[in-house]
This record gives C-alpha cells, structure tokens and sequence, in this order.
C-alpha cells in the first residue's frame, strides 16, 4: 500500500456541505447574493386557459381564488379553481355548476355575480365579480381594502361600533332575503363568504352550497316552500344543528338564519359563540347542546334586546327561529329605532320603557317643564308663607307705632300743661320746680325721647318691610299714617336736644 | 436550535396521516417549491396545482415508510424524483390527452433531458433554501440592518446606501457580511434537517 504523507492528501468534498451543492456562499463575488436575487424573482402565475392571472387572493380548503382579467373585456375577476382541479369530483363540478344556475337567478347588489363556469383542461373555473374589498372577518376586527390587517386573534374583540355591525349585516340579510324569495338557500353562510367593500357594502359569495329548488313555486298565498332534505354540507362553526343531524332533516330558510344569527353574534362580540371551534367533535356537540353566552355579559353595551334577538336566530330547534329572515331585520331594524322587538313579551313596563327611549328628547323636555313647574309651585307657595310672615310682622309693628303714637300724644300733652303752668308761675326754667315735678318733667321728657326714637326707627322699618317688598300693602295709606300731626307739632321742636 | 426542531418534528411528523397540521405546514412549506419547478417545466398554473396535488398524495403514502438511506440520495432528489414523476404521469392521464397537444410538447413537459431536468430541480431547491432563510432574516434581523441590506440586494451600490444610510463603507459591508453569515447558518440549518428527516 502506498503511504501518502499527512496533509498532502486531498479531502474529497463533503457531498453535504453548501458548497457541493451549489449555493455559492464561499464563492468569489457576491455570487450568493445572485442566488439570492434570483430565487426572490416573483413567481409569475401566468395564465389558466385564457384568464391572465395577476395574483392569488385566497386558498382555502376547497379551491384557490385568484384575482385575473378576462381576455377581451380586460375586466378584473375573481376566478375560482377548485383546489383538486382537473382530479375534481363530480359533486365538485355540481357544485360550481350549481353556483351558476345560482347566480342566473339572484341579482341583487350584495350578492357577488358571477358571471360563468367553464371546463379548461379538465378543470372547472368559476369567474366572478370582483370586489376590492376584505372578508368580513377581517372587516369585523376593523381591516379595509387599503389595510387589510391580519385575521383577529381567537377572543380579540371588536373594534367596530355595534351599529355599524348591525347596518351591514342588515344589508347581508337584505342579499338572503332575496335569495330565498327566488326559492334559494345558500346553506354556507360565514364570515368569509362575505366580503365587505371600501363603501361599507357587504356582498354575499360562494352559493356553490345553494340549493335552487324546483318546486319552489309560489303557494295560494303567494309564500315558497324552500324545504329540502339533504346531508351535512357547509362549515361546521357556522351549521345549525339540524345540518348535523343524522335523521333526513328538512332544511329550510331557518337554516340560513342560524347561521346569520352565528355571524351577528361574531360581529357584535368578536367571538365566536362556542369555545374551540377548531375541534370538530367538540363544536357539534356545543351546536347541539350549549347555549352560548349572552352578548351582554361579554359586552354590556349590547343590551338584553340583542341578546333575545341573535339566541332567537341561533336557538337550538327551527320552530324557536325566526320564521324569516325579513322578521329577523326587522327586529333589529325596530332595536336600531328603539322601538319594541317582536322577540320580547310586550309587558306594560318593557312597552313604556321603549316609548320612553324612542322619544328620549321629547320626553328629557317634558320632564323638565314638570320639574321647572313644580319648582315654581314650591317656590311660590314657600314665598307666600314668607311674605305672610312679615306682612304679620309689619302690622304688629304698625300697631306698635300707633301704641307709640298714641303714647307721645299723651306724653305730649302732660308736657304741655307742666310748660303751662311753669308759664303761669312765672318760672323761668325747670330748675324753679318742686323736686317732685322735676323728676315728673324728666320722667316724662325721657319717656318721649324713647318713644320718638322707637317710633322713628319703627316707621323706617317698617317702611321697608311693607312699604317697597310686600306688593300686598298700601305704601300709600301707611305714608298718611306716618305723616300724622302729633309728630310734626311745635312742642315736639321746643324739647328737641 | 427551535427551528432545527421544529422542522425536525414537522418531517417526522407527517408520516402520520392523521396530522393534519403538520400536513398543512409541510404543504405550506414545499408548495412553492413544486409549483416554481412545474412552472419552470412550462406548465401552466393549472397543470401545476395538480401536479402539486398529485405529489402531496404520494408523499402521504410514501412519507409513512420513508428513511434517510444515503445510498438512495438526499430527501432532496427523492423529492425532486417523485415531482418529476408526478408531471410525468399528470401528462399521462386519459382526459389530458384530449387536449390535443402535440405527443412532443407533453413529452418535453413531463420528461425532457435527465440531466437538465435534474439540474433545473437542483437550482429551484436551492432557491427555495434561499428564500425561506431570507424570510427569516427579514423577521428576526434588526430592521435597519435588514433595510441595508435590501438596498444592497436591489442593486444599489455599497457608496449610495451608506449616503442614505450616514453610514460608512465599513459598516455596510460589516452589515452584509453579518446577513450573509445568519444566511449561511439558517441554510445550513435547514438543509440539515432536511437530510437528518
């Protein structure tokens, strides 16, 4: 055996390493970096039969949708492809055919159009309208067309305001509505069958599921029968429990509300009725079983009326539903105007609690001229009891003055016999009196200096009392009263200080 | 180290058929691989989707017994031998011969030159490394790095982006080196596990 010395003998290439393989990271340059550039070339989609693909919107479990242009009218569309294509099953090719029988007879702005199906290499294509918008999935936790946002995290509220909500799902109910007045279920009603526009618009998409029924022929009172017997289709968080029962169950429009009751209530609270919708067995079982939690007890702005209305939609048994999806609108239509629902039992509270609420203004102005009245009453009559009060007083003051006056007469007069009769004994002062008459004459000088002095400062009192704040006295009389000649005599200017 | 687990249990994990998530995320993961190789084959988008579904079919069933046999090559050309099968047989089926194609156009769609046929697999393999490191780095590098070097990738020169980035030459280039370092390790990573499957 030939010994080669250590070292000299050449490795042989790892055939693991990056570079057996061609990735170029140790080579000179930046060849990686052209690698790089090259693998991020955008995959061009190219065409399916005559369609110009721009881009993939959505690849579901059933089908891929891409956003294409039609050759010719170079219009945008939406062109679906189911997601086996040309290994498609017959029921899938039914399916997309029965979207097209769906489509002829629904025209309505909220359900999508589409325009045709056609068989390209074997496989099925539905081309449809194309919407600029979002599913209402992502629209309920606030993306637009110009940001879309990611889908919202299970138990992330809602961001929108609950009438907004109920002013495009009215609308979503405004498309079924119709649809079963041409005697179609749609029998997949969900979130992301529902794209909402950048106008607030919702338009309602897929009826691959919709069942067109040939007898849906107008009774004698003008009503279409729309029931049908058939197995589970649809998706599961959204089917009402009859979809799931194993009997032959007649399906009718009730089946459809029941999934616009699952939907409102996604919209209004962000979550979905049931917990863990993923697991299958699990979500049956609560679909069959579980009432879900009130809306209000996990948003309290949402009220007991729509509890009532979305769990009608959503009870458990058709007979419990609505009867129509025109009685389910209109009862959120009457919430929206805060008139009594159809859902609640008309008691006499419930009915004037809604009058109330419904003319909240008029009723805020009412109660305020009642209390503005009341106010007054009790003012008046607490002013009328206060004016009696000193008008009382006043004429107890009144007398008084007249007691004083009469008083000041008398005082008056003594006086002026004891001026008299000093005149006539040719005295010349008070100091020529008797010890008793000089105490009588200050007695008495003193009594009317009192008298005077209470009798001045009861006629300015009771001037003001009655003279200029109580509309009930006569200014005029109580003026003559004070007037009165025993103030204005010349004795009383003699005695003066 | 999460990622080289993950994908580790995402190879073992769809041997089991009953696994639907990792079926997703393997389908997830290789979709574009088999859809840019039959692109790059000529077929159509639509050709494509099938041929797609026709290898996820196989794989669900040759998945479950699969082992690294080094004598029988890499999960790389395994892949690679089971798409090219997948096109070979999508341009056998009865009601695609009613088509009406010429026999020679299917024939260079769903054969072509072996060796050609190997090495247009090889380079779109070797993209699809490329691209799922680079998503990567674009979620996990610091972001102004990752502006850097964006730049650098369209093309633009190592003087402009440190103008616009008031960086000097040194630190744009220590910056695309350390991106073509964390490139290298998560390729490196990834086709690791791919071998290890």
């Amino acid at each position: 055996m030939k010994c080669e010395p250590e070292g000299l003998r050449e490795e042989p290439p790892d055939p693991e390493s990056l570079e057996s393989m061609g990735f170029g990271f140790e080579d000179p340059g930046d060849a990686w970096m052209d690698q790089l550039r090259g693998a991020e070339v955008p995959l061009g989609l190219g065409t399916i039969g005559p369609y110009e693909l721009l881009d993939e919107i959505e690849r579901g479990g059933q089908g891929v949708v891409y956003r294409a242009r039609q050759p010719g009218t170079k219009r945008l569309i939406a062109l679906k492809r189911p997601i086996a294509g040309s290994f498609s099953s017959r029921s899938t090719r039914q399916r997309f055919e029965r979207e097209i029988e769906s489509a002829a007879a629904l025209n309505h702005p909220n359900i999508v159009t589409a325009y045709g199906m056609e068989i390209v290499d074997g496989t099925p294509l539905l081309a449809m309208e194309w919407i600029d918008g979002v599913t209402l999935t992502r629209w309920i936790s606030g993306g637009s067309p110009e940001n879309p946002g990611d889908d919202p995290e299970p138990g992330q509220g809602p961001c929108r305001d609950p009438r907004e909500s109920i002013e495009v799902f009215l609308r979503v109910c405004d498309a079924i509505a119709h649809a079963h007045s041409r005697g179609i279920l749609h029998r997949d009603l969900k979130p992301s069958n529902i794209l909402v526009a950048d106008d607030g618009q919702p338009h309602v998409l897929d009826f691959g599921l919709a069942k067109r029924l040939a007898y849906a022929e107008p009774d004698a009172q003008g009503k279409l029968d729309l029931t049908l017997s058939g197995d589970f289709l649809g998706t599961p968080a959204y089917a009402s429990p009859e979809q799931f029962s194993p009997r032959q169950t007649q399906f009718d429009e009730r089946t459809d509300i029941y999934s616009l009751g699952v939907i409102l209530y996604e919209m209004l609270t962000g979550l979905s009725p049931y917990p863990d919708p993923s697991n299958v067995t699990e979500l049956i079982r609560a679909v069959e079983t579980v009432t879900p939690p009130r809306l209000s007890s996990i948003d309290p702005r949402l009220g007991r009326e729509l509890d009532t209305i979305v769990l009608k939609a959503m009870a458990k048994t058709p007979s419990a539903r609505y009867a129509n999806v025109d009685s389910l609108a209109s009862d959120l239509r009457r919430y929206l105007a805060g008139e009594p629902i159809s859902a609640v039992e008309p008691t006499t509270w419930y009915l004037l609690k809604k009058v109330v609420t419904r003319n909240r203004l008029a009723f805020a102005f009412a109660a305020t001229v009642v209390l503005l009245v009341l106010g007054f009453g009790l003012n008046a009559i607490h002013l009328t009891d206060r004016l009696r009060a000193e008008r009382d007083d006043a004429m107890a003051m009144k007398n008084q003055f007249y007691a004083d006056k009469v008083n000041i007469t008398d005082q008056a007069n003594v006086l002026e016999r004891l001026l008299f009769r000093v005149t006539d004994t040719g005295m010349t002062g008070a100091k020529d009196l008797g010890a008793d008459e000089e105490r009588e004459f200050d007695r008495l000088l003193s009594g009317l200096r009192e008298s005077i002095g209470r009798e001045k400062a009861g006629a300015s009192c009771a001037d003001e009392l009655l003279g200029t704040r109580n509309p009930y006295f006569d200014p005029v009389d109580f003026a003559a009263n004070r007037e009165g000649p025993g103030l204005q005599g010349p004795g009383l200017d003699v005695i003066g200080p | 180290m999460t990622s080289r687990t993950t994908h580790l249990t995402l190879l073992s994990r769809v041997r089991d058929l009953d696994d639907n998530h990792s079926w997703r995320e393997f389908d997830t993961r290789y979709r574009d691989l088999i859809l840019r190789f039959c692109r790059s084959r000529g077929l159509q988008q639509s050709d494509a989707e099938d041929v797609r579904q026709i290898v996820m079919l196989n794989l669900a069933r040759a998945l479950r017994t699969f082992e690294y046999q080094p004598a029988r090559g890499r999960f790389r050309g395994y892949l690679g031998r089971v798409v090219a099968n997948a096109i070979h047989r999508h341009f056998r089926r009865p009601q695609l011969e009613q088509r009406g194609l010429e026999t020679s156009v299917t024939s260079e769609l769903s054969d072509g030159d072996p060796e050609r046929l190997e090495a247009q697999w090889d380079r779109e393999w070797m993209h699809h490394h490329y691209r799922l490191a680079m998503n990567t780095v674009r979620e996990t590098a610091e972001p102004r790095s990752v502006s850097v070097f964006e730049r650098l990738l369209a093309g633009d020169t190592t003087d402009q982006v440190a103008e616009d980035f008031s960086m000097t030459r040194d630190a744009v280039h220590k910056v695309k080196q350390r991106l073509r370092n964390r490139l290298k390790a998560l390729v490196q990573e990834q086709v690791h596990d791919e071998v290890r499957a």
